[in-house]
């Protein structure tokens, strides 16, 4: 084991190793702050060229980019309200609203250290616990997925303060809206309203970017616009003159501060982990399940939704600490769990090595060197993101009448550029339109977009599970773990209905 | 402790980092111009088809004269993707790489603006075998197991394949009717959700193809029972083909490049002679060999429109004893 | 009537007509068959829990209404705004953007994008100087089209200017 350390520490810390792994970060960081652009587009964009890389540069670059957008996602989140990658819906709810009020330093460092604490969580479960963690998650079939699913959702509806039931209403107009295009098992096109451009279903990034973004965006704008016009003093000009005198030595993440929201970052660390480990669930979920789990169990529950810093660490942890997991059916059984881990897998083919069960014996060293590769990223991407976070701080603080135009204009054109479809712009513009809407008339928008990610997974799940029971309901209690999840999230409405009386 | 980290290796990397946009020369009527050429995929990225499109980006670009980029359009059952390249200007920029699933199945059953002969196939890269495979403790160990057990109780055994009528589900459709067996059809979103509910225990027979399957044999956690081809897979040389077991199904998919049909033929010409040059490369072959994509004998239009016609005929025989039903 | 109230009805109106009108539709579209488990399920048990969430915000509604607590349904924390007034300029600045988007697609990337933050940074910005009205726009333009032309290479059609 020792000798088998020395030689992958030879291999993972060459200094062109390390320079990619930095190249690696710096690039991740750059694109997942774009929004709409991510990680995994630079990485297919850079499958060919691993072939003429040596295995252990080419890891280290891969493993750069990948760590760099999980974390590139959340400046977007936190500056502007604007998820830059789907995984940091759940921290731009937060993280957005800390920014407004004129902590930016203290939101985004708390995202970057519970980021590095849940992905380097998240890479030594990878390492010590991989196998008998896949066999956990080899469990879940059909019927616990959707189990699972339909307990993420109750759960992030049940914590829509005090508006359980719009909550849920929301959460069902997102699955409606994933239903729209193909049937996944008939093929035929469905609530398309008769448009064919809609038989490919909604993209996720406009949806994602259309809800929280858009809509925050021209709310915001149309609030400026109105002060502009009546002289209006509201909330707004209030912000407006806290970020003239922004002053980022009064914005620092005191120790204190910190260790509150470790509680958070753990929860984050350990959801993320095994929501990462199950093959298809996918970052989002992962965030808005820790999200709502560290809201459930936190000391200020109230704060949440209202720039809490225990809700940036809880999103960011569980959405970084699928990093590492999202291996484990990979290096185990094959089996791709996410899109990221399917490009990973195709880089090791390019390179020659087969994923799956044999992978570990026949490539010990390069595998320890990949093992070493992600934790050091882990540091990289913790000293990059301190030395970067300063500037993007003071950026999040431009006032808000210069930014609020630029930002609208990069969300427009980044949408448009993620897979260069004009559809995908009317999506957009039709979802910020639906997400004001829903804000005035005070829905919760994160149920929505938990609806949207989550309901062709759910859809496929429940169809499956009756197939195989042959078109009976009963089958979805046959699951000892998805009884499990239907309890508990039975118990979480009695809970939180009961709670809300009591408070009043 | 062997490794060499080469100064090339920097040097190309570096080159590739920079991203840049290539220049843009109008193509002019009926040659290839030196815009980027766009390989459309209509499936999910990392997968088999991914790696076959990105190891003939990666050598027939300096061929075809230009750089070549893979765009994944897995939308709509991949009805994206063919929309996408139908659209395109008919200049050969924008070709399209699939299985006949995509091209010549959905355009048959669904409504689609398109004809089955307006997708012209112009390489013929590899043939693909789709094997049925269980867990290997399952009580189903060979073909003649599963008919058996098929038989003696209809409906009892779960099957997961991809979408329905996929190349990997058309197969065990055509089994059926040679057999009258009947098994549950659990459609799924593609190998790795079925690998999945394999070795959970969740399903108990699963179609796939076999690259996907090699290292879970040789492990031995899955058994490969059949392959539905003329001869046996040759990275799973031990697993009995259907025919042999007596049963006369045998359906294997070509993997095609294809052309949109208002394409010139000059140009498709073109094409298929610069990737097929770029794919006899040793670099390419090596890539190939390292990925199991089995491109060693990629042919070029001829032989690719001619099993093209011959895949549509299957094709429409099995829709048609399908709707009889 | 306060404003919650109207807000609170207005909400459950439109959660019963989306799934009273979604449900008719199941009964009366065309589906097609699928084995063993229709394929409206997964919209069919969204239509209800709508239903049933429209049910349980009235039931709430009247519940306080009757116990004179119409405070208990407002989020805490939620400011009173003036919906109208603020539902008008979105709409106005949603327009706004087809509008770009449809410039972009005809006029070209560039020339739009400086034209439409110009536009954006007059209405928006309180105090605006000339000077930064200006400079500006141009570097969003700048800015633009270094990362989605030059680096990203992103494919717009044609267009008649830069």
């Amino acid at each position: 084991m020792l000798d088998l350390l020395i030689e992958a520490s030879a291999l993972a810390f060459h200094p062109y190793v390390l320079m990619y792994v930095m190249l690696g970060v710096l690039l991740g960081i750059t694109l997942g702050a774009i929004p709409g652009l991510s990680g995994d587009m630079a990485i297919a964009l850079l499958l060919p060229f691993v072939f003429f890389l040596e295995p252990a540069m080419a890891m280290g670059l891969l493993v750069g980019i990948y760590k760099g957008g999980l974390f590139g996602g959340s400046i977007a989140a936190i500056s502007f309200g604007v998820p830059g990658t789907p995984g940091a819906a759940a921290t731009s709810i937060d993280g957005y609203q800390a920014k407004l009020k004129g902590k930016p330093s203290k939101a985004l460092h708390t995202a970057l250290y519970s980021s590095v604490i849940g992905d380097t969580t998240s890479d030594l479960v990878l390492i010590f616990i991989a196998v008998p963690l896949a066999a956990v998650a080899l469990t879940f079939g059909p019927i616990e997925f959707f189990a699972l699913y339909a307990f993420s959702l109750i759960l992030i509806a049940a914590l829509s303060q005090g508006m359980v039931a719009k909550g849920l209403a929301v959460a069902a107009i997102g699955i409606l809206l994933a239903m729209i295009g193909r049937d996944p098992i008939t093929g035929a096109t469905r609530l398309t309203f008769g448009m064919p451009e809609l038989s490919g279903g909604l993209s996720l990034i406009p949806v994602l970017i259309g809800i929280f973004a858009i809509s925050e965006v021209v709310v915001q704008g149309s609030k400026l616009w109105r002060r502009k016009v009546d002289k209006l003093m509201d909330d707004v000009a209030e912000q407006a003159s806290l970020l003239q005198g922004y002053d980022i030595s009064k914005d620092k993440l005191t120790w204190a501060e910190f260790k509150f929201t470790l509680k958070a970052t753990y929860i984050g660390a350990a959801v993320g982990t095994f929501i990462g480990a199950l093959p298809g669930a996918g970052q989002s979920l992962a965030a808005f399940m820790s999200y709502g789990l560290a809201q459930r169990f936190s000391r200020k529950p109230e704060d949440f939704g209202k720039g809490s810093l225990e809700g940036i660490a809880s999103a960011e942890s569980g959405n970084s600490a699928t990093a590492g997991s999202t291996f484990i059916p990979l290096f185990a059984f094959g089996i791709p769990g996410s899109a990221t881990a399917a490009l990973f897998g195709a880089a090791f083919i390019l390179m020659g090595m087969t994923p799956g069960p044999s992978l570990l014996t026949d490539n010990t060293e390069i595998i320890y060197a990949l093992f070493l590769t992600l934790i050091f990223a882990n540091l990289v991407n913790l000293m990059l993101g301190k030395v970067l976070l300063p500037y993007y701080s003071r950026i999040a603080m431009i006032q808000p009448g210069f930014m609020i135009p630029g930002v609208f204009i990069l969300a427009i054109v980044g949408t448009y550029a993620a897979n260069n479809s004009v559809v995908d712009v009317w999506v957009l513009l039709f979802a910020g339109a639906l997400g004001v809407t829903l804000r005035l008339m005070s829905f919760p928008l994160a149920p929505l977009v938990l609806g949207f990610i989550i309901g062709p997974g759910a859809e496929r799940a429940l169809r499956q599970s009756m197939i195989m029971g042959g078109g009976d309901w009963a089958v979805l209690i046959k699951s000892p773990i998805a009884i499990g999840f239907y309890v508990a999230a039975f118990a979480l409405i009695l809970l939180f209905t009961f709670a809300l009386r009591a408070k009043k | 402790m062997t490794f060499k980290l080469s100064i090339t290796a920097v040097a190309v990397s570096a080159a590739m980092l920079t991203l840049s946009a290539g220049t843009a020369l109008a193509s002019n009527g009926d040659s290839l111009g030196s815009d980027p050429i766009r390989i459309v995929m209509p499936y999910g990225a990392g997968g088999s088809t991914d790696i076959t499109a990105r190891i003939i980006a990666a050598n027939a670009a300096e061929h075809c004269g230009s750089r070549i980029d893979v765009v994944s359009m897995p939308g709509a059952g991949g009805m994206e993707g063919l929309q996408f390249v139908a659209d395109a200007e008919p200049n050969g920029h924008t070709i399209l790489m699939a299985d006949y699933s995509a091209t010549i199945t959905q355009t048959l059953t669904e409504d689609t603006p398109w004809e089955v002969e307006d997708w012209v196939p112009i390489v013929h890269l590899t043939d693909w075998k789709p094997t049925v495979y269980v867990k290997a403790d399952h009580d189903i160990q060979s073909i003649e197991d599963w008919i058996e057990l098929a038989e003696a109780e209809p409906n009892s055994l779960i099957f997961g394949h991809a979408d329905p009528l996929s190349l990997v589900h058309l197969p065990l459709v055509m089994l059926e009717q040679e057999t009258g067996i009947q098994n549950v059809h659990l459609p799924t979103t593609g190998g790795g959700e079925t690998r999945t509910m394999i070795l959970g225990g969740h399903i108990d027979l699963g179609m796939t193809l076999p690259p996907s399957i090699v290292s879970n044999v040789n492990s031995g956690e899955v058994t490969a029972i059949g392959v539905f081809a003329d001869e046996r897979s040759d990275v799973l040389p031990d697993v009995p083909t259907f025919q042999e077991a007596g049963y006369d199904v045998s359906f294997e998919a070509p993997l095609l490049v294809y052309a949109f049909s208002s394409v010139p033929e000059s140009i498709q010409q073109e094409l298929a002679d610069c990737i097929m040059t770029g794919l006899d490369t040793d670099t390419a072959q090596r890539m190939s060999e390292q990925a199991s994509a089995g491109l060693d004998d990629v042919q070029g239009l001829e032989s690719a429109q001619a099993i093209y016609r011959d895949t549509t005929q299957r094709v429409k025989d099995v829709l048609a004893a399908i709707n009889q039903d | 009537m306060n404003r919650t109230i109207v807000k609170e009805l207005l909400s459950a109106a439109v959660m019963l007509s989306l799934g009273i009108a979604g449900l008719i539709h199941i009964q009366y579209g065309a589906w097609r068959p699928a084995p063993l488990v229709p394929s409206y399920i997964m919209p069919q048990t969204a239509y209800y829990f709508l239903i049933g969430s429209g049910l349980w915000v009235l039931a709430m509604l009247g519940f306080f209404t009757l116990r004179k607590r119409e405070s208990a349904l407002e989020r805490p924390g939620a400011k009173d705004q003036d919906l109208v007034a603020i539902g008008l300029s979105s709409g106005l600045m949603l327009g706004g953007a087809i509008i770009y988007f449809w410039l972009v697609l005809n006029l070209g990337l560039i020339v739009s994008t400086v034209a439409f933050n110009a536009v954006l940074i007059a209405v928006l910005a309180p105090k605006v100087s000339l000077k930064g009205l200006l400079i500006v726009p141009p570097l969003m333009g700048a800015a633009v089209w270094l990362l989605f032309i030059k680096m990203i290479g992103m494919t717009l059609p044609p267009s008649l200017l830069f």
